[in-house]
C-alpha cells in the first residue's frame, strides 16, 4: 500500500476515530485530497538516510494538522467553498480541535524513539499557526507585519514536516532542527508564491474583494509610486474587470510583482546556502524541492528575455 | 531582506539597473498581458496546489 495510504489507514484505526463517523469521514476525504507538503516527511526521512515508512506516523500527523488548520481557515476567510457550511460552524470547530489532537496522540502511540519531541513540534506548529491567523485576519499594512504573519502562519507548518520526518528517521534533534529552519524558509517562498498567483487571479479572488493585502497589493499601497493613488482608488472596485486590469497593471509596472519575485530570488539563495550546510546523507531530494520552487522564476525571467542569474544573492546588492 | 522603498528605489534608478535587477526592470517593463500570459502557462496555481 502506498505510503500516504498507509497515513490514512493510521488515523482511521484509531480508537477515536473509529468511534467518531464525522471524524472517520474527514480522514477519509483526506485519503483522496493530500495536503500540500504531505510527503515533507518522507524526503526528510530520505535525506537523513532512514526508510521512507519510518516517516508513516509523521505523514498522518501531518495530514491532520493540515486538516485542522484548513477547516480554520476557511471559518476564518468565510471560505464559501468551507466544510463548515456542511458542518455547522461549530462543529466544524469542534472536528479541527479533534484533528488537532489525534494527530499528537499518533505521534504519542508511534514507535518513535523520540515521540515525546514529535508530539510538543506538531503542537508547536498548531500553537504558532493559530498565533498567525490571529494576525492575519487583523490585516496588519506594514512590512515588518506582513513578514511576521508570514513566518508564523506558513512556515511552522513545512518546518515541522522536516522536522517530524527526520525524527522519524533517528536523525539527532540538531539535525531535525537544521531541517525544520529549511523547511521554514521554503514556507516563506510558498507564501510568496501563493500571494503572486492571488493578486494576478481573474476574477479578483478573495485577498482582493476582502481587502486583504498580499504581499504585491502591499508594496503598491506603501511605496510612493506615481500611480499609487489610482491603484487605491481603484483596488476599492476590483470586481468591475476593468478596474481589475487596471489594478494589475499597476502591479506590473510600479515593481510590485518585480520585487516579490525578488524576495522569492533572496529566499532561494539563502535555502541553497542553507542547505550546503547541513550535513545529509542525500540532500537531493531536498535540492529538488528547491529547484522545483524556483522554476516558475525561472520560466518568467526566459520569457522575458531576461538572464537569470547563477548567484541568487542579489540582496547585497541593494 | 530589502525593504520595499529601497527595492523600488533601486528597481527604477538609472545607474544600478544591473545584473538581477535588468531582469527584475525588464518584468515592470512587460505589459500585464505578457506577464499573465506566463502565469496562465505556468498554471501558477495549478504548480501550487501540487507542490510538492
Amino acid at each position: 500500500m502506498e505510503i500516504y495510504q498507509q497515513a490514512i489507514e493510521t488515523l482511521l484505526t484509531h480508537p477515536q476515530t473509529a468511534a467518531w463517523p464525522a471524524l472517520a469521514q474527514l480522514c477519509e476525504r483526506a485519503r483522496a485530497h493530500k495536503p500540500i507538503a504531505w510527503d515533507f516527511p518522507l524526503v526528510a526521512a530520505k535525506a537523513v538516510g532512514g526508510k521512507q515508512e519510518a516517516a508513516i506516523p509523521a505523514v498522518g500527523a501531518l495530514t491532520c494538522a493540515h486538516m485542522a488548520l484548513i477547516l480554520i481557515d476557511d471559518l476564518l476567510d468565510e471560505d464559501p467553498r468551507g466544510a463548515y457550511h456542511q458542518l455547522g460552524q461549530a462543529r466544524a470547530v469542534n472536528l479541527a480541535s479533534a484533528l488537532a489532537a489525534l494527530g499528537i496522540d499518533v505521534l504519542f502511540k508511534s514507535r518513535i524513539s523520540q515521540r515525546e519531541l514529535a508530539a510538543t513540534m506538531l503542537n508547536e506548529l498548531m500553537l504558532r499557526t493559530a498565533h498567525g491567523q490571529d494576525l492575519d485576519v487583523q490585516n496588519a499594512q506594514t512590512e515588518e507585519a506582513y513578514w511576521a504573519v508570514t513566518r508564523a502562519k506558513s512556515s511552522p507548518y513545512f518546518g515541522a514536516g522536516l522536522y517530524l520526518g527526520a525524527l522519524c528517521a533517528d536523525a539527532d534533534i540538531d539535525l531535525a532542527t537544521q531541517l525544520k529552519d529549511f523547511g521554514e524558509l521554503f514556507g516563506e517562498m510558498m507564501q510568496i508564491h501563493d500571494d503572486l498567483n492571488d493578486c494576478l487571479a481573474n476574477p479578483a479572488n478573495a485577498d482582493w474583494l476582502q481587502g486583504r493585502s498580499p504581499l504585491p497589493i502591499l508594496f503598491a499601497i506603501r511605496v510612493p509610486h506615481l500611480q499609487r493613488e489610482r491603484f487605491i482608488e481603484l483596488r476599492g472596485r476590483v470586481s468591475d474587470p476593468d478596474a481589475l486590469a487596471e489594478a494589475q497593471a499597476i502591479l506590473v509596472s510600479c515593481g510590485a510583482i518585480s520585487y516579490s519575485v525578488n524576495e522569492l530570488m533572496l529566499r532561494q539563495g539563502l535555502a541553497e546556502r542553507l542547505l550546503a550546510t547541513i550535513s545529509l546523507a542525500d540532500p537531493a531530494p531536498l535540492a529538488a524541492l528547491l529547484a522545483s520552487t524556483i522554476a516558475p522564476v525561472k520560466h518568467l525571467f526566459a520569457k522575458i528575455g531576461a538572464d537569470f542569474p547563477q548567484s541568487l544573492s542579489v540582496g547585497s546588492e541593494m | 531582506m530589502v525593504s520595499m522603498e529601497a527595492f523600488y528605489t533601486n528597481l527604477f534608478s538609472t545607474t544600478q539597473n544591473e545584473g538581477v535587477l535588468s531582469g527584475l526592470l525588464r518584468i515592470a517593463r512587460s505589459s500585464l498581458k505578457e506577464v499573465l500570459a506566463v502565469r496562465s502557462e505556468l498554471a501558477w496555481d495549478q504548480w501550487l496546489s501540487s507542490k510538492p
